[in-house]
């Protein structure tokens, strides 16, 4: 009998044990080990920092570094040579942001499967499919094995991972991330490789937008003449980066605006349209086209300081941790702040003690898509130039969370990977991409280089070999310069190369030909006083090299209006980035309350009219006017698309808002304005316009009540979410106001991921802020604690040390590592 | 005095043990204790009644009091920061748990407890069987 009772209670013990030891699914953690107040959650419930001052040996270093961590948590590091001082940036960068590092690292090398499973309906098995087959690990690989080349570089390189490493063999189950906890694995060793990858998701966010395959579906679908009206490439109102030059009066016969000689264009080839070519499926998860960023610069005779002054604010899906960590860097050959890619050494955007620089997307099209002809089933062989050459037949490899694998066969062409065939989008016609982000390449490179410069002649050097993510680059140096200069690779294009999908057997459609680098759009103290960049085309009509891209039509032409001012303060730059102003509304609007029958109208929807009157296209947090504008003009575009685009079956893109406002103010009665569902009426704007206002009254009065409760911020719902999509760890309902098309670009994952305004002068003042915290704890309160300041408007005056004991230094821990 | 001996141990050893073993070993340090002061052998040592076995409470005690005030502390020093997400990342929900944090506290603070007072009861029952 008592066995009995042992044995009833031995059992009830083990299964205890069990049940905790076990994982809850294969993505998340062991209750036991979970609770355990020693080694599970407990132990990330960091407490605030304490002030300390203290040292640390840490094997690895040549000689001492001195790190200086702020009240904001941002590490100043002190090192005598660009080793230490890398190896040094791994590792605190690893302290702070070692899971999300990795995460990210995952998502580009297409191993999500492996920390959580294969998602909803296989979906992020099909994400990491496209990851590979897009080529993202073979662009890393010959970007790293390009950086090693390259004895800076690979110093730095290899000793920021080292860096990474020290840290990461620092951790006991208990040090772990929460992340690593809750979805029940552990950090793997990192490389130069991983860092390469990091790079590549950079370069995935900003340059893998294509819109060959949904063009050549619009061709097929609408022809030629539909297709021009729909997606024209240039805009109804341009105010490009580059200024035009107007024509001089007694001009030589072979003026340009441009100060080079072009090269020849290369022919166009015949007949370059890929006849009614319908394609099933589009690329999984492309970037918002509505990514983007504001830069600019104010020369020292408009800047109030006398000084240049330069702003910069890239945009970027809002997430937490957040994409960027602020850091400063000091060594003998350099002294640079700003805001660093966890994962890779240097600083991205920022300034030294001689000059600033800012990044936006430049959004030309550098992904083109190839039709490939094999021979037979078998695919070993595919057409080229009349013969056929072989393909490589490649075995990737899925591991899935859980243990189960999946095997994906990749064909590799000397074009590219063939991303879209039978096995993977339905293709019955196989597709190969040839994208800018697969060729050898060194971007770790010019931010060295970036890093140390002193003047613009070490900035042009900088830029001179980077070639992917293009970026437009601002500038501006303590000794008066502003510049800014569109750089990245690009092809030397025939008119519309790479708008549609290309005949990859035919040598006449390959990218031969490349734009010399000196001939990149650029610009050097302009007489205007001031260069600025927001997306929008690089120049006018006039630049002799063909482009195409996705392009902004109405930041730009805010900035350039309110540079236009006489003098510029710090104050001014800061509030030029917060500002609220539409031009899209103030475009369109008119029109709109125009059309309106206001005979038509309720009580209650002329006083609406009447604040929409009065409205200054300001989308501020707390305004009304913003609500009806946005759910009105929403169901409008919606309107005249919708009935005709959802009646095809194959992706297509709408037309931007630029093109829809421009046929809307051309005319009455454009053939899409008529509504396919009503046969018996031919709908024209003033229809379409009338219906869209009383359905957004109708639509914004049950969601929300009368106008009085209408205002912008919470019915944007600004929301930054955690990286692994938990609620727990994210923020909702920020409140802030602003929208795409407008400066303060905060639409509602998307926005300002750091806004930054640097003085230069003998001593550069410079001001930032970004949507997060510099921990990537969840449990610390430094994971979050930017957002608010971030949402209200206020910078933080960033501390740039000359030296460890600098006076300003609000210190909070001083480690000296040795 | 029975109670208090074993529940002191099971606590003490379990701190200990703790700090370098995984989570489990709380069980098996309570069973360690509880086959130790069983009944019989408490017989054989001091040759007096044996006292009731309140191994299981004395575990579940232990164990409920080691791992609930490390929570406790750590969350204390956290200003219940991660607790309180920790509380709505476990119920899925919207918004933040009311009382999420004493909720957490309390979760480690029973797991604890359940093998603190099974690994006891477990040893102890072992010990009565063998004695025959």
């Amino acid at each position: 009998m008592r066995w009995v009772k042992f044995f009833i209670s031995f059992l009830i013990t083990t299964a205890l044990i069990w049940l905790c030891i076990s994982p809850i699914s294969p993505a998340t953690f062991s209750i036991g080990r979970f609770f355990n107040p020693f080694e599970g959650f407990w132990q990330n419930a960091s407490s605030t920092q304490e002030v300390s001052k203290e040292t640390v040996e840490l094997p690895g270093l040549q000689a001492p570094v001195e790190v200086v961590i702020d009240e904001r948590q941002v590490p100043h590091l002190f090192a005598q040579n660009i080793e230490d001082l890398s190896f040094m940036q791994g590792y605190v960068t690893a302290k702070d942001r070692l899971w999300q590092m990795e995460f990210q690292v995952f998502a580009a090398g297409g191993r999500l499967t492996e920390l959580v499973g294969r998602g909803p309906n296989d979906a992020v098995l099909k994400l990491d499919r496209q990851s590979r087959r897009q080529g993202m690990v073979m662009g890393a690989k010959n970007a790293q094995k390009e950086a090693m080349k390259n004895d800076s570089t690979r110093k730095v390189l290899q000793a920021y991972t080292k860096g990474v490493n020290a840290y990461i063999s620092e951790l006991s189950y208990g040090d772990l991330p929460l992340e690593y906890k809750l979805l029940n694995y552990r950090p793997e060793p990192w490389s130069t490789l991983k860092t390469a990858l990091l790079l590549k998701y950079m370069a995935n966010t900003l340059a893998a937008r294509a819109s060959d395959i949904t063009n050549t579906n619009g061709l097929s679908t609408w022809g030629r003449e539909t297709f021009n009206l729909l997606y024209p490439e240039r805009l109804y109102e341009e105010s490009p980066i580059i200024p035009e030059k107007a024509r001089p009066r007694f001009a030589r016969r072979n003026w340009s605006a441009w100060d080079f000689e072009a090269e020849p264009q290369p022919p166009i080839p015949p007949q370059y349209t890929p006849d009614s070519l319908l394609l099933p499926t589009n690329l999984l998860n492309q970037a918002d086209r509505n990514i983007g960023s504001n830069n600019w610069a104010v020369s020292g005779s408009k800047s109030a300081t006398g000084r240049p002054l330069l702003a910069s604010d890239p945009h970027l899906g809002l997430n937490l941790p957040s994409i960027w960590y602020e850091i400063q860097l000091n060594a003998p050959e350099v002294n640079v702040y700003g805001v660093s890619l966890p994962g890779a050494p240097g600083v991205m955007i920022g300034f030294n003690d001689s000059i600033a620089w800012g990044v936006t997307n430049a959004g030309r099209d550098v992904m083109d898509f190839y039709r490939i002809q094999f021979r037979d089933h078998s695919r070993e062989e595919y057409l080229f130039d009349g013969r056929w050459m072989k393909s490589q037949q490649k075995i990737d490899t899925f591991y899935i969370k859980g243990g189960e694998v999946f095997y994906d066969t990749i064909i590799h062409t000397h074009i590219g990977p063939v991303m879209f065939d039978r096995n993977f989008g339905e293709y019955q016609v196989p597709l190969a991409v040839r994208w800018m982000a697969h060729d050898p390449s060194n971007e770790a490179l010019t931010f060295l280089k970036l890093n140390q410069a002193n003047n613009y002649k070490d900035y042009t050097a900088a830029l001179a070999d980077y070639q992917c993510p293009a970026q437009n680059f601002v500038f501006a140096s303590n000794s008066g310069d502003i510049a800014i200069w569109q750089q990245g690779k690009f092809v030397n294009k025939w008119p519309e190369q790479g708008r549609f999908v290309l005949d990859g057997s035919r040598p006449d459609q390959m990218w031969d030909h490349y734009i010399p680098q000196t001939h990149n759009p650029h610009i050097l103290n302009p007489a205007r006083g001031f260069v600025s960049s927001a997306n929008q085309h690089p120049a006018d009509e006039s630049y002799p090299y063909y482009y195409n891209g996705s392009f902004e039509g109405y930041r730009n032409r805010r900035i350039n209006e309110l540079l236009l001012k006489d003098t510029v303060s710090v104050e001014d730059m800061k509030a030029f980035q917060q500002d609220n102003y539409s031009i899209m509304a103030q475009d369109v609007l008119p029109l709109m309350l125009n059309d309106l029958d206001s005979a038509n109208l309720s009580t209650e929807e002329q006083q609406v009219v009447g604040e929409l009157k009065r409205w200054e296209y300001l989308f501020d947090a707390d305004k009304a006017a913003p609500v009806i504008f946005q759910r009105w003009w929403d169901i409008l575009y919606k309107s005249i698309w919708e009935d005709e685009f959802k009646a095809v079956e194959v992706p297509l893109t709408w037309p931007k808002v630029t093109t829809t406002i421009s046929l809307l103010r051309d005319s009455l009665s454009f053939r899409f304005f008529d509504n396919l569902e009503t046969p018996t009426v031919k709908e024209t704007r003033v229809d379409l316009i009338n219906a869209a206002f009383k359905q957004a009254m109708r639509e914004l009065k049950k969601e929300y009540g009368g106008m009085k409760n209408w205002q912008w911020a919470k019915y944007k719902g600004t929301q930054i979410i955690h990286l692994a999509r938990q609620k727990a760890f994210s923020r909702y309902n920020i409140p802030i106001g602003g929208y795409r098309y407008i400066l303060n670009a905060t639409s509602k994952q998307h926005g300002p991921s750091w806004r930054m305004v640097v003085a230069l002068g003998d001593k550069v003042e410079a001001y930032g802020v970004y949507p997060g915290g510099q921990s990537g704890n969840v449990g610390s309160v430094n994971f979050d604690d930017f957002i608010d300041d971030w949402a209200a408007g206020n910078y933080f005056k960033l501390l740039f040390m000359q030296n460890p004991q600098d006076a300003q230094a609000q210190k909070v821990m001083s480690i000296r590592y040795e | 005095m029975k109670f208090f001996l074993r529940f002191i141990l099971i606590l003490v050893l379990g701190f200990f043990a703790l700090k370098f073993l995984p989570f489990w070993s709380v069980a098996l340090v309570a069973f360690a204790v509880g086959l130790l002061l069983s009944k019989e052998r408490k017989r054989r040592m001091f040759g007096k009644n044996p006292a009731p076995p309140f191994s299981f409470w004395a575990g579940f005690l232990a164990m409920f009091i080691l791992w609930g005030t490390m929570a406790f502390l750590s969350d204390h020093q956290n200003a219940s920061l991660l607790s309180n997400k920790i509380a709505q990342l476990l119920t899925q929900s919207d918004q933040p748990v009311a009382y999420g944090s004493y909720a957490m506290i309390l979760t480690s603070a029973l797991i604890g407890a359940l093998l603190g007072g099974f690994g006891a009861l477990s040893g102890n029952l072992l010990g009565e069987a063998l004695k025959g």
